[in-house]
């Protein structure tokens, strides 16, 4: 049997510069240029310097995913890139670059929705890991900007069920960590502290555990932090402020996983993804892990390598889309606002 | 100018969904407001009184940063908090719209409505505009205060149309 479509991608939809080369599902080289630091100095994004910052970065990590894959771009037999949605400036840059990739090396040209990127992100396979094939499931796809339940019907066929009517999860986590004075991203820094806690110190609000739809609201419980520590002030010692993190990290689980497990006994489905920067969260993973048991569905969390922003899904989605017949054109364009999977 | 000082959830969702409805295009709202003062909350219920194709789609933009969600009248929502040191400060300039994919001379894009949250990191904004001031009451956090206030004379209009008598205060 000839060998899978074998496919070189670019991402830099938002903070992350990234270039992965696949075969099928398999990861040859994955290569991830963070902007964090470049930001750090402005304490904030940048939305000049995060194009330039993809413009000086894009090239590197390109030549960086070849090095690695020991490989020249006449063996890709196709390019991706991730198309939308993100910050049209910085997506530019990814979507030109494999636009000039695509025109110099006469290789057909795929672009790919950033969330159906996502998708792809349980099934790729390396060294460490090896991902099931892609089949109908669940996904909850979970991070800075997105909190969504997604029924994946088949390749293309997906239907956003629900989401967060305010913060997302990854939002939600670094602005408590803001309001504790952990640094930017501090996500990852409350998780780990919350690993340590006690998860019912604080009595925080589960925001809609019990409406019958698929949504969720993290706005408030981030107010409640805010209130609680106006009340209380900063926590003074290292147990009180893991207590703080573990009750704050209790509260958003148990929402996630109660109404996300709800969603998946109601759809039918049997299998359960979760995706994207926040299902790198123990909790979250923890609590899913043990509901599969009980409830016997399986329970497939992306790898913590391919969870945060990469380009090897989008490569592995676009060998998918090869696989299926998809039809690769060059006139790609940016989207700005497209935020719906699938469109 | 005009002032509420407790407003409860439902009374502010009602005061956003009017103010959408008062909108007529080409309006320039700019939300400030710390932490959880609900400014994300406001603009949804806008979006909903601006008739948008799929207001439950409007969130929180901080990450995504610039959104646009389509109707008769677009909403383009727009977070700097990103984009300025994380609400400590750091100004924003007419360069980072044009890096978002906004002409800096012509906001907000002819037709649509541009929301601004933490727009207080806006260091030049257009000189006729609606400001709208949101606060958690330290004594009582079910509430929430509403100032608002309009800098020139388009948003005056919309002012005077969004808040009838009965609504103020």
């Amino acid at each position: 049997m000839a060998r899978e479509h074998r496919v070189l991608a670019l991402e830099s939809s938002c903070d992350e510069t990234a270039c992965a080369i696949v075969e099928g599902r398999r990861v040859l080289a994955s290569v991830v240029a963070s902007q964090i630091e470049t930001h750090a100095p402005f304490g904030g994004v940048v939305p000049e310097l995060a194009s330039r910052a993809h413009l000086d970065a894009a090239t590197v990590v390109t030549r960086a995913a070849l090095d690695r894959a020991e490989m020249s771009l006449d063996e890709i037999d196709a390019l991706a890139v991730t198309h939308g949605p993100g910050l049209i400036g910085a997506l530019l840059v990814g979507v030109q670059m494999a636009k000039g990739l695509a025109l110099a090396t006469a290789k057909p040209l795929l672009g790919i929705h950033h969330m159906e990127g996502h998708l792809f992100s349980t099934g790729l396979i390396d060294a460490e890991h090896e991902g099931p094939t892609f089949a109908p499931h669940l996904a909850l796809l979970v991070s800075g900007g997105h909190t969504e339940l997604v029924e994946v019907r088949g390749l293309g066929k997906y239907r956003r069920i629900g989401g967060t009517r305010d913060d997302a999860v990854g939002e939600a986590y670094d602005k408590v960590a803001k309001m504790l004075g952990l640094g930017y991203p501090g996500g990852p820094v409350v998780d780990r502290l919350a690993q340590a806690g006690r998860g019912d110190a604080v009595a925080f609000p589960r925001a809609m555990i019990d409406s019958d739809d698929d949504d969720f609201s993290f706005a408030g419980l981030k107010t409640a932090v805010a209130v609680h520590l106006e009340r209380e002030g900063l926590p003074k010692t290292r147990p009180a402020l893991e207590d703080l993190c573990a009750s704050f990290q209790a509260a958003v689980v148990e929402v996630l996983a109660h109404k996300t497990l709800r969603a998946r006994r109601r759809s039918g489905l049997n299998r359960l993804c979760v995706v994207g920067g926040a299902a790198a969260n123990s909790g979250l993973r923890a609590a899913l892990a043990e509901a599969a048991v009980s409830e016997g569905f399986d329970f497939v969390p992306a790898p913590l390598r391919y969870c945060g922003d990469n380009a090897a899904m989008i490569a592995a989605a676009a060998s998918a889309r090869l696989d299926a017949g998809a039809e690769a054109r060059l006139e790609l364009f940016s989207h700005r606002s497209l935020d719906a999977v699938g469109l | 100018m005009s002032a509420w000082t407790a407003l409860s959830l439902e009374q502010m969702h009602e005061l956003a969904h009017a103010l959408g409805r008062a909108c007529r295009g080409d309006e320039l709202i700019l939300l400030r407001g710390e932490m959880g003062a609900g400014k994300t909350t406001f603009t949804r219920a806008l979006g909903e009184g601006l008739r948008l194709r799929a207001p439950g789609e409007v969130c929180s933009p901080t990450y995504t940063v610039c959104m646009t969600h389509e109707g008769p009248l677009p909403l383009v929502h727009l977070d700097l908090f990103r984009l300025g040191d994380m609400g400590e400060g750091a100004p924003v300039r007419g360069g980072a719209f044009e890096a978002l994919g906004l002409a800096y001379d012509a906001l907000p894009p002819p037709g649509s409505v541009l929301v601004v949250e933490w727009s207080e990191l806006w260091e030049d904004p257009p000189a006729d505009r609606l400001e709208l001031a949101l606060r958690r009451p330290a004594e009582n956090p079910a509430v929430r205060a509403l100032e608002a206030r309009a800098t020139g004379p388009r948003h005056a209009d919309l002012l005077a149309r969004w808040a009838p008598p009965d609504l103020s205060r």
